[in-house]
């Protein structure tokens, strides 16, 4: 478990005194006769200082002067953040910098940064919906990142997962908060720094992932069925979820057939919250369909840098291919693209709600398409709270137009038929919770023998949630 | 063993050969989940109805829900799926009041199923929980469980969500929403979810102070909550 460290309390203001002056010196015994050589020395003292400092000018070398002057700057620097800290204190809050405009954090909110997540807590904001601050997380030296959030009402919690790296060495270095808002009639913000020290964490997470070669279909973790004879892709994803890097060793994976593993990260360490993909490839036999299915598992061990934890080893998910003796197909596929003779089998739609055919378009060298072929809608699964993208993606799109809850949001052509790529950016911050419909209408190009291009819609459910940091209902 | 137990035994002895289960009666069944080493889990497409066996005539037992009652997502475990002509169906649990059902639901109403490793096992009668991960314990904890009156249920559940507690100290840094409901407190605001949670009474622990809840102490929760992912079963014994 990685620790975090609460700021550390900021430098105490300066105390000493200007004057120097102490008291009851006036009382002591004798002081009658102080009283009456006191003056004569001061008289004689404020004579010769004139005197003494002009000498002293016409004696200093620029080097001197130049001392000089640096030593005044830096004094009216050390006044100025003993100022600023004081300022800072009365405010309640640590700064590296001075609150932004009006509104202080200590009226409007607070931060909170251990090493994994950034909270942010604002409040007495107006009583209006969508007020929208912008945020911004700077890690040790790493480059900052910025988004903003938005919420109604005066009160927001905002909680930002972060995968804070081990300090160098055993040393602590800043984790820095920004924000800043000009919304619903108030601006103001503050930039808040805090010391942490987090411990190194190497985890890893490996994902397994198949689909019957040629098949339209994307990989999936669904059992599928297949035929002797065709060819499983497999996809194995390594994802670094901890905090270190990590060196992958040499891959090998039973369920593969010799030769074919190719991918990874070549070599180079596995940096945090990165992804490798190792591809391979199994031919389905005789031995396969006897045995009646074909699943297939991996282990990968990865290495952190020394010093920073112990090797991480962690199995993948099986994944499971049902496998049959080949059939002679009735048809030619590319005489009847809609049907399934391949056997390539089980449909396994991973999001929308319309089914998704996995019948392998024509291959003829010309573009033509049926409404099976026409590509997926792809977006966000489970919650979205932050700007998220749904789009379509398969060379041959011409144009989409993208609809949600029944509202036309936009029609997107595509500059090249070839790529086909068309994304939409959605902020669902002003949607109301709970699930939402968005369609996409999809025009393919139209093919030269084609009366008319084909169209046809696909629609996914875009599910609008409530901060994930609140007050749960459980009976406790 | 008892003359009435032997009895039951014989009569579900008799039962069992004689009532086929309806996914092999009607086409190929596979297990998706074996809720140990491997628990597929998934988000809903859409309200689909929950039936009580793979065919659009069965009995209704509820429709799939988008969001909890806390408003985060609703997620259900896939255990097994049933391929016939025609049509794909999906066993699912059912989280709700009376705990433990099951039903199915058609492939096209769940979106793409997630793979987790490993469950959580809470054992009210030595009070600890432990998580398990490719066979092997990685956390274990002492917990607080029901009182007599608010016993915590047992069976099988999942985590449902991982939620950030905020204003309420009562319930720590963290918490777990499940499955599984309280059966004595339906009244309670939210349906009486049982949650796993921190707790500022860490005296309490272990013990049988809560009113249905898993409590643990903060620094366990908030491990914990880092260990375990969304669909994790959740083994509650006694």
């Amino acid at each position: 478990m990685r620790d975090s460290r609460e700021p550390q309390t900021e430098g105490s203001v300066s105390t000493r005194s200007r004057s120097g002056r102490r008291p009851g010196i006036w009382r002591r015994p004798g002081a009658s006769l102080l009283a009456v050589l006191l003056p004569l020395v001061l008289v004689l003292a404020a004579l010769l200082a004139p005197v003494g400092e002009a000498h002293q000018t016409r004696e200093r070398t620029p080097e001197e002067e130049a001392a000089k002057a640096a030593a005044k700057q830096a004094e009216r620097e050390q006044q100025a953040a003993e100022k600023r800290t004081q300022r800072e204190q009365q405010a309640g809050i640590r700064s590296n910098g001075k609150p932004i405009g009006r509104g202080t954090s200590r009226e409007n909110g607070s931060l909170s940064i251990t090493c994994t997540q950034v909270i942010w807590k604002y409040k007495s904001f107006p009583d209006l919906p969508g007020n929208t601050v912008t945020e911004r997380i700077t890690i040790g030296h790493a480059p900052s990142t910025e988004k903003t959030f938005t919420f109604d009402g005066p009160e927001g919690t905002d909680v930002v997962p972060i995968n804070a790296p081990p300090g160098p060495g055993a040393h602590a270095y800043h984790i820095d908060g920004w924000t800043k808002w000009h919304t619903n009639g108030v601006h103001g913000g503050f930039d808040i720094p805090v010391v942490v020290k987090c411990a190194a964490d190497p985890a890893l997470e490996v994902e397994k992932l198949q689909k019957i070669a040629g098949a339209s279909a994307t990989y999936t973790s669904s059992p599928l069925g297949g035929q002797v004879g065709q060819t499983v892709d497999y996809e194995v994803l390594a994802r670094n979820t901890g905090n270190v890097p990590l060196s992958l060793g040499a891959f090998s994976d039973a369920g593969c057939d010799a030769g074919t593993i190719t991918g990874g990260p070549g070599g180079e360490p596995l940096t945090p919250g990165a992804t490798a993909a190792y591809l391979c490839t199994h031919l389905l036999n005789a031995a396969d369909a006897t045995a009646g299915s074909y699943p297939n598992t991996v282990s990968l061990t990865a290495t952190p840098p020394q010093g920073e934890g112990s090797p991480v080893s962690q199995t993948s998910n099986t994944v499971l291919v049902e496998v049959t003796q080949a059939t002679p197909p009735s048809n030619s596929p590319a005489n009847n693209p809609q049907s399934n003779t391949s056997g390539s089998s089980t449909p396994t739609p991973s999001s929308g709600t319309l089914p998704f055919s996995s019948a392998q378009p024509p291959r003829s060298g010309v573009l033509a398409f049926s409404s099976t072929t026409v590509p997926r809608l792809q977006g966000p699964q489970g919650c979205v709270r932050g700007k998220f993208h749904a789009s379509v993606k398969s060379a041959g799109v011409a144009s989409v137009s993208f609809y949600l809850d029944g509202h036309k949001l936009r029609r997107m052509t595509a500059h090249s038929a070839r790529r086909g790529l068309l994304s939409i950016t959605i902020d669902p911050t002003r949607l109301n919770l709970g699930p939402h419909r968005l369609l996409a209408r999809i025009t393919m190009v139209k093919s030269p023998t084609a009366s008319r291009a084909v169209s046809a819609s696909r629609t996914m459910t875009v599910l609008r949630c409530a901060s994930a940091a609140i007050t749960p209902k459980f009976t406790g | 063993m008892s003359a009435a137990g032997a009895l039951a035994a014989a009569l579900l002895a008799l039962l069992i050969p004689t009532v086929p289960a309806p996914a092999q009666a009607q086409g190929r069944l596979t297990h998706l989940s074996n809720l140990h080493t491997q628990t597929r889990w998934t988000y809903p497409s859409y309200e689909a109805v929950v039936r009580g066996s793979p065919t659009s005539r069965s009995r209704a037992l509820g429709h799939l829900r988008f969001l909890t009652d806390d408003g985060q997502a609703e997620i259900y475990i896939a255990l097994a799926e049933q391929t016939a002509p025609g049509a794909q169906w999906v066993r699912i649990e059912i989280p709700g009041r009376p705990n433990g059902q099951h039903g199915w639901v058609p492939r096209t109403a769940l979106g793409a199923l997630h793979t987790v490793d490993g469950y959580l096992h809470v054992d009210e009668r030595a009070l600890r929980a432990t998580l398990y991960r490719a066979g092997h314990a990685i956390f274990s904890a002492p917990v607080g469980v029901g009182k007599a009156s608010t016993v915590t249920p047992t069976g099988r559940f999942y985590v449902m969500e991982k939620l950030v507690t905020v204003n309420a100290p009562i319930y720590g840094p963290y918490a777990l929403g499940t499955s599984a409901y309280a059966p004595t407190l339906s009244e309670w605001p939210g349906g009486g979810v049982v949650g796993i949670h921190g707790t500022d009474e860490p005296q309490l622990i272990p013990g049988r102070p809560s009113h249905g809840c898993i409590r643990m102490r903060n620094a366990d929760i908030a491990r914990l909550w880092r260990l375990v992912a969304v669909g994790t079963p959740i083994e509650i014994s006694d």
